[in-house]
């Protein structure tokens, strides 16, 4: 398992994927929060850091559903079609791992590009602890960051399942595009018109955004870590066996 | 080492594998050869646990490959069809995957590491990236890939296809080492191949095995021993009539003029059991004989007589004892009947 995660890790860094993903996610957010007047998923107006001065990353934050969402496919889509294509699927699940361990070295490559990315991320906050006139406070922002892990982790679980369907990086990308871009902004101010009113409950209860939210203002709700989780479990699992049921057909 | 049961394989409403049951014993080098699409690769991919088979039963080592699939993965080294890599790793970072996954650790992995780096000639290309590779060298590190865990049995898909011929010869030579060492099944569409480095060959057509045996025993089950092949100095026309006539002579099967004159083949009649009517013939007509041989079937006329598919059912040939893999019903068969009978 150690072995997968490391091939894979290596093979991140071999090719432009993972420096294209960090250097997008820490730009496009930086950029969103420093400079651009934005909305919040709610629709009320917020303008940037530097004419709020305010001491708090909450407008940080509330890009991660969409950056993630947009970005992490990138992450997903090599994943699985390359073994599929290329044929090296057969040597892999002929030696001696179980498919859990497969599918589990690979998330955990996943995620050690989301832990890298956000380590890097964290010049934001202490950029802005440096020039706020008040501190900030870390409470919430490291809840936001275990938030933004978990969310993030969910979004690579997605998108782990969505690649091992076909044997077409840009079909994986797609498909994963295709799942992840609603989970992100289901039940946001965004959609708010096109949703139909009986699907208004459950879209707040599974977009990614919603319950991002709440953990980004420092409310570290239990129940969305929970929702978060769960959904990497979930995701994971369905990817284990995927990959068996692919395997012996 | 390997005991393959009533094997069959659908692919939806597809048969592709019709029962086909064979062995090989420890030590031994087993061509598994037959025409694309006969179900090599089918039954490959099932006994190294890739794919289930619909029924049947493969064992190796006395191991179920369902039941005990970690245990025979761990005895099995595979080179899959087109010898797949991942192309952007170098050579040793791919081997060194394998051996870490393989569980290869410390000293032991730097050993094989050395070793099969050594044994497919790799030494030189070790950091080069594998996608800088050639076919050949692509195929060396498949195998290195294969051996490096030093398992039981190795079994090889096609493990030429696709090489110059200068390649092909490297390649064979390695599949010998490495058949000092392990047991080794390989499987091919080429006949020169498995003649080339097998001791036994299970030929499979359409999903079922028509022939099992040592190359030149299959041969010599072919072989028909009334066909004698005489090498005259004459014309081909007077040769062919004269012969066609004679009691001794069932049938001529081929008469072609050569710069020596002409090679006429013919079948001599059941009651005639030596070849002297033939040279005495000769002799009368004054004809010089260059040479005389009763030629024995090649793998090449086995193949071509087994895998002769029209839809029939076919013959089949097996030499070996499919339930005692151990005796020796596979001994090869001293080529005697080559050479001048006279
Ligand atoms: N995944 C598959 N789905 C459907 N048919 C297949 C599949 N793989 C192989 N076949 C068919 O099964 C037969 C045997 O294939 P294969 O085992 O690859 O033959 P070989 O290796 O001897 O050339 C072929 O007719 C092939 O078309
Ligand atoms: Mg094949």
């Amino acid at each position: 398992m150690l072995a997968i995660w490391r091939k894979e890790l290596k093979s991140y860094f071999n090719s432009p994927i993972a420096y294209i993903f960090i250097w997008f996610f820490l730009v496009v957010t930086a950029l969103k929060f420093f400079f651009l007047r934005g909305e919040g998923p709610q629709g009320q107006l917020r303008d940037n850091f530097f004419v709020t001065q305010e001491a708090s990353l909450t407008a940080y934050f509330s890009v991660f559903p969409i950056a993630l969402g947009v970005l992490v496919p990138m992450l997903c889509m090599r994943m699985w079609p390359e073994e599929y294509k290329s044929g090296t699927i057969e040597t892999l699940m002929t030696l001696p791992v179980r498919a859990w361990q497969v599918v589990i070295g690979k998330f955990s490559a996943m995620l050690s590009i989301l832990a890298i990315t956000f380590a890097l991320s964290l010049t934001v906050p202490w950029s802005v602890n440096e020039a706020a006139v008040v501190g900030l406070d870390w409470g919430p922002i490291i809840g936001g960051y275990v938030g933004a892990f978990l969310m993030g982790s969910a979004y690579c679980a997605v998108g782990l399942l969505m690649s091992s369907f076909t044997r077409e990086q840009v079909i994986a990308l797609l498909a994963t595009f295709i799942v992840s871009l609603p989970l992100a902004l289901a039940g946001t101010a965004y959609v708010e018109s096109p949703t139909p009113d009986w699907l208004s409950p459950i879209a707040k209860f599974v977009g990614f955004a919603v319950r991002f939210q709440s953990i980004e203002r420092g409310v570290l709700d239990l129940r969305d870590m929970f929702y978060f989780l769960s959904v990497t479990v979930l995701f994971v699992y369905l990817n284990i066996t995927v990959v068996e049921a692919r395997r012996l057909k | 080492m390997l005991e393959v049961r009533d094997l069959h394989k659908y692919y939806g409403a597809f048969h592709a594998v019709r029962g086909i049951s064979f062995d090989v014993a420890k030590g031994e080098i087993v061509g598994f050869l037959g025409p694309n699409g006969a179900g090599k690769t089918t039954t490959m991919k099932i006994a190294v646990g890739f794919m289930t088979m619909s029924s049947g039963t493969i064992t190796v080592d006395q191991r179920d490959v369902v039941q005990d699939s970690m245990a025979v993965r761990r005895v099995i080294g595979y080179l899959p069809e087109h010898a797949p890599l991942y192309e952007d790793m170098t050579v040793t970072e791919y081997l060194s995957f394998i051996a870490d996954v393989r569980g290869l650790r410390g000293t032991l992995r730097a050993e094989r590491l050395q070793y099969v780096l050594g044994v497919c000639a790799l030494e030189p290309k070790r950091r080069s990236g594998i996608k800088t590779l050639s076919k050949g060298y692509r195929q060396r590190v498949g195998l290195a890939q294969a051996i490096i865990h030093d398992p039981k049995l190795v079994i090889l898909d096609e493990p030429t296809v696709g090489l110059d011929p200068n390649q092909i010869i490297e390649i064979r030579n390695l599949i010998r080492e490495i058949g000092e060492r392990n047991t080794v099944v390989l499987s091919s569409h080429i006949l020169a191949e498995v003649e080339a480095t097998c001791s036994r060959v299970v030929i499979i057509n359409e999903g079922l095995i028509v022939a099992n045996g040592a190359p030149s025993a299959l041969g010599a089950a072919l072989t028909d021993d009334n066909v004698v092949q005489l090498e005259l100095g004459a014309d081909s026309c007077d040769v062919k009539g004269t012969f066609a006539e004679h009691v001794d002579v069932a049938e001529v099967l081929v008469a072609e003029t050569t710069h020596r004159g002409c090679t006429i083949t013919i079948r001599v009649a059941e009651s005639c059991t030596s070849t002297k009517p033939m040279i005495d013939l000769s002799a009368q007509n004054g004809w010089e004989i260059h040479g005389i041989v009763r030629p024995n079937a090649t793998l090449e006329d086995v193949f071509k007589s087994l895998t002769n598919s029209e839809g029939e059912p076919q013959s089949s040939l097996i030499l070996a004892n499919e339930t005692e893999p151990h005796v020796e019903g596979h001994a090869e068969i001293e080529d005697a009947d080559i050479g001048d009978k006279s």
